[in-house]
């Protein structure tokens, strides 16, 4: 009797411990090369344009991005994470605002929005209901005041996500009807933040800039563009066009630091990296292959192109297909390639897959996908995979380079 | 005999009828086309909303890079999002056990930077058959 009993306790304490193990926290720290990065390296200064999709965006010393508002009645709302601090707070100022109610200037806002000059530039839709709009604004995280650019009841209308915002000037890919062809397209447009005018910009020979043109970088006044034959200059009136570089240039992931071009060639999923004077001289290839890139001001950080399988995929949406990660490390290097070093392994017991990332002194933060094989049946369920920013549920990872250790923000609601 | 059989005709003709009921009264969908004035139609969006149950998915017409992604409210609350990043999805959805007296959805593909929009709404009337959710959820558009 009393070996049933202490067979019965041993199960107890068998499956108990069972659950504890699948439950605890895994050493994330075995993933990183522990590189100490430089405490001043931030994200440039240099007004580029902005991919308004990007999952987190670096401003000022905090982090935005956007979660879920308080209470019950969930809507989303923008975030924003102060590294000095390690305070996460809403960005709408209202102390008393639950950020779930019209009153909210973040109510219903898109997923791509702006930061320039202390102020955040975004749309919100209105699709439901009587009174179905759209509308363009600002809101000024200084004095907490909004403004509105302008409304339109077209809630199905065309966005490109890239937005350059300079000096006081929004530059944006506007659809416009052409009258002749009968047809839409897209139309490079300049909008005064101040005064709401705005006029769509033309080439030297009065050729509209549509997204064959891609707005890359300002700077001194002048925009800097890639029609993916050669980067070219032009003024905010698109007078003073000079050709800077000419080669094959992907359209986007063309950066500055100021004194240098980067760029990649080759596929948009396997870069091979160079850089150049700003004058087109001194071109040199960094030795480096990328899948995403991006530079700080001491440091090219990117993913590598050596993807690998996590497992077969067997959730709900798709099935029979094997995940593949299209990148195993998360690398850094020098400005001139040299250097190269490992900073985040993806491919461990977890696997990782990343969104957006951006490197503030010694940490990065990051977007991701977390793949997690939990029943090691090489097959990965619903329950296995976790998104780390959605409205309803979210986190970002904070990777320490100087001690490997790993950290997740949240922020209570 | 004949009186089994007239019986289990009656049964049968009304429990097709309490069916057909269910489905058409308490049960709605919508299709969206996810698309804009530039380039047109990138995919499709279904929200089904039922008594107790409410489903919403995007699937676009082919696989790319960016994302494919739904947002599923109740009574004009979110209650859930999906977003599938990357070329191995072509579809995102989104199921509640749960359902007010109207659902809506938004529906987002991204293609080469450009964002596709849809949107849906549905109004679904007072529960007063709910044996009929599993079965209305079967014929669900997925």
């Amino acid at each position: 009797m009393k070996l049933k009993r202490l067979s019965k306790y041993a199960i107890c304490f068998f499956v108990i411990c069972l659950i504890l193990t699948s439950c605890n926290n895994i050493d994330y720290s075995d993933n990183t090369s522990h590189v100490d990065a430089n405490a001043t390296d931030l994200p440039l200064g240099v007004a580029v344009a902005q991919d308004g999709l990007s999952k987190i965006k670096y401003y000022d010393g905090c982090i935005y991005f956007i979660g879920p508002s308080f209470g019950n009645n969930v809507q989303k709302t923008l975030w924003r994470y102060n590294i000095a601090t390690d305070i996460c707070s809403t960005v709408c100022a209202d102390a008393i605002c639950m950020h779930n109610t019209k009153d909210c200037p973040f109510f219903s806002m898109e997923k791509n929005f702006y930061i320039s000059d202390n102020c955040v530039y975004y749309e919100r839709t209105f699709p439901f209901g009587t009174d179905r709009y759209y509308d363009f604004v600002r809101y000024d995280i200084e004095n907490a005041k909004l403004k509105q650019y302008f409304k339109s009841e077209d809630i199905e209308r065309p966005t490109y996500k890239y937005e350059l915002y300079v000096d006081g000037y929004r530059f944006y890919y506007k659809s416009v009807f052409d009258q002749v062809s009968g047809e839409y397209y897209f139309a490079l447009h300049r909008l005064e933040l101040a005064t709401g005018d705005e006029v769509a910009l033309f080439l030297n020979d009065d050729q509209g800039i549509d997204l064959d043109v891609q707005l890359l970088f300002a700077l001194d006044e002048h925009l800097y563009f890639s029609d993916g034959r050669e980067i070219f200059s032009a003024d905010y009136e698109m007078n003073d066009k000079k050709t800077v570089l000419s080669g094959t240039f992907l359209y986007s992931d063309i950066y500055t630091d100021g004194q240098n071009i980067y760029w990649g060639e080759g596929e948009q999923d396997a870069q091979s990296l160079y850089r150049a004077r700003l004058d087109g001289s001194e071109k040199t290839s960094l030795g480096i292959t990328a899948a995403k890139w991006q530079i700080t001001s001491n440091y090219i950080y990117y993913l590598n192109t050596e993807s690998y399988v996590v497992g077969k995929n067997s959730t709900t949406e798709m099935q029979g297909e094997n995940i593949v990660i299209p990148s195993s490390e998360l690398r850094r290097a020098n400005l001139d390639g040299s250097d190269d070093t490992r900073v985040f392994e993806l491919n461990g017991d977890i696997c990782y897959e990343i969104i957006s990332f951006c490197s503030v002194g010694r940490s990065i933060y990051l977007s991701y996908i977390k793949y997690y094989d939990a029943n090691g049946d090489n097959a990965i369920e619903d329950g296995e995979i976790y998104q780390s920013i959605d409205t309803t549920d979210y986190s970002i990872m904070c990777i320490n380079t100087q001690d490997g250790s790993v950290k997740y923000i949240r922020c209570e609601t | 005999m004949k009186k089994y059989i007239k019986i289990m005709l009656c049964i049968f003709l009304v429990a097709s009828l309490l069916t057909v009921v269910c489905t058409n009264v308490f049960a709605e969908r919508a299709t969206i086309d996810v698309r804009n004035s530039v380039y047109g139609s990138r995919g499709e969006g279904f929200l089904n909303s039922y008594t107790g149950a409410s489903h919403a998915d995007t699937v676009a017409i082919s696989n790319g890079n960016e994302s494919v992604s739904v947002e599923l409210y109740i009574d004009s609350y979110l209650v859930q999002e999906k977003e599938n990043v990357g070329s191995s999805y072509t579809t995102a959805w989104v199921r509640i056990a749960d359902s007010g007296s109207s659902a809506q959805s938004a529906h987002y593909i991204v293609r080469d930077g450009v964002i596709y929009r849809g949107y849906g709404e549905v109004f679904v009337t007072e529960k007063i058959f709910p044996s009929c959710r599993s079965k209305d959820l079967q014929e669900g558009a997925i």
